[in-house]
């Protein structure tokens, strides 16, 4: 079941793949998480950067992810 | 992208590429036949034989082409098979090629011992000495760990598992051609190293045997590497290892001395910081393990990755659950370290502009997050 976690910086509710990446950029233990569109600001890289990303761990099978 | 993971892989030195080109276009003969068109390959394989020999200190027919380093260790390991001798000794940092052929090797009866590190990563030769027994067939020790670049005292240690009768290999794929390595200095009966680790091609290696060490052959089938490694030889990729062993050992004391400038780069741009750099004083150049306290490697090499650098780590996140690699564990690394580790591992191609950008990187991730 995907945790009820809304994104700090627009409170947008976030999808299970957002969660997942805000625990493999930002550590396991992490207490804040970002969707997409604001991560993607705060690192200084592209949304698509962050789905390509989403991609690798998907396909390396890490199964925090699975939207 | 900044590449700085040689320790994986390093890039292929292009003077390594154009002396492999003749033998996959116009040189393709099968170096077995016995017609003159096979004769340049031939050469070519005999010629690069004599190279890596003569960089190492040992004589052509001591050198066997495999398909790497790890096909090299494990021939090393499966292939001592002393009458009346049962029992292996390996390092308990080796690298997986050695460690699993050692449990192959468990599975059929054997028995292995395993000899911690110090903290540094370095193995003390007293160590090995108190698990030697009358029945110790091989020790193995890697001659500079992965992870941490740490070079092991390999003369003291092949001298201790002689002193029992025991043969003893080193797994070199880390140092040859980034530290000087000279077979009969060190004196070892069996070493291991690969192509892609020294700026050559993937898929190419050899095993050095000294002469007079009983070893089975590897692999049946035909008369190549005189029967001991059957196979058509990958004449390019000999060529091309040669090559660039010969380039590295050229300019070694040049770029160890310029990899030790960018290490005093980015270990001062990380001052102030709460980390640890792991491994001893006398390592592989370049090869920089470090460890920032609470924090998640991982997470750090995905963030650099996203900043346009790529690095390693020493601890990894599989679904939720961080493994702590068994090198850290081995050198005794409280958790809350390791688990913070990664690996910055230069090389020869790396420029002083591209370290100080991997410096700034670093420095704002990992500060941000402590």
């Amino acid at each position: 079941m995907t945790e009820m976690i809304n994104c700090e910086g627009c409170g947008s509710r976030l999808g299970r793949d957002e969660i997942a990446l805000n625990r493999k950029l930002n550590g396991l233990e992490t207490e804040e998480f970002l969707c997409l569109e604001c991560m993607a600001e705060e690192f200084g890289v592209t949304v698509q950067d962050l789905e390509n990303k989403i991609e690798d761990f998907k396909e390396s099978g890490c199964t925090l992810f699975g939207d | 992208m900044i590449y700085a993971d040689n320790a994986a892989t390093t890039r292929l030195d292009p003077a390594a590429l154009e002396a492999m080109l003749p033998y996959l276009k116009e040189e393709y003969a099968n170096p077995s036949q016995p017609y003159s068109f096979a004769r340049k390959a031939k050469k070519a394989i005999a010629g690069a034989r004599e190279t890596i020999a003569g960089i190492l200190g040992a004589e052509p027919e001591e050198i066997f082409f495999t398909s790497g380093g790890t096909e090299s260790d494990n021939w090393a390991i499966k292939g001592t098979n002393p009458v009346g001798r049962n029992h292996i000794v390996a390092g308990a940092m080796e690298h997986h090629a050695v460690l699993h052929a050692c449990e192959a090797m468990k599975r059929q009866g054997r028995e292995v011992s395993y000899v911690p590190p110090e903290r540094d990563g370095t193995i003390l030769p007293e160590k090995l000495k108190s698990l030697l027994r009358e029945d110790t067939a091989l020790v193995t020790v890697q001659l500079a760990n992965n992870e941490t670049g740490a070079i092991e005292p390999i003369a003291s240690l092949a001298e201790a598992a002689h002193e029992r009768g025991a043969f003893f290999h080193t797994d070199a794929v880390q140092a040859a051609g980034h530290i000087p390595v000279n077979v009969k200095e060190l004196g070892v009966d069996l070493l291991s190293a690969s192509a892609h680790k020294f700026n050559g091609p993937k898929g190419i290696g050899f095993l050095y045997r000294k002469t007079g060490i009983p070893l089975l052959p590897y692999q049946d089938g035909g008369a190549q590497e005189r029967g001991n490694r059957a196979g058509t030889e990958n004449v390019a990729a000999i060529a091309g290892m040669a090559r660039a062993l010969e380039i590295n050992a050229g300019v070694m004391e040049e770029t160890a001395e310029r990899l030790r400038a960018y290490e005093r780069i980015l270990l001062g741009a990380l001052e102030g910081m709460e980390f640890r750099y792991n491994g001893a004083e006398n390592h592989v150049p370049g090869n920089m393990s470090l460890s920032f306290r609470g924090l998640d490697g991982e997470a750090i090499l995905h963030r650099m990755d996203l900043m346009g650098v790529a690095i390693s780590t020493g601890s990894a996140c599989t679904s939720g659950r961080t493994t702590i690699s068994h090198v850290l564990k081995a050198m005794g690394m409280p958790e809350e370290w390791a688990r913070g580790t990664v690996r910055v591992s230069l090389g020869r191609f790396n420029t002083e502009e591209e370290v100080r950008t991997i410096a700034g990187h670093l420095r704002k991730i990992a500060g941000e997050a402590q």
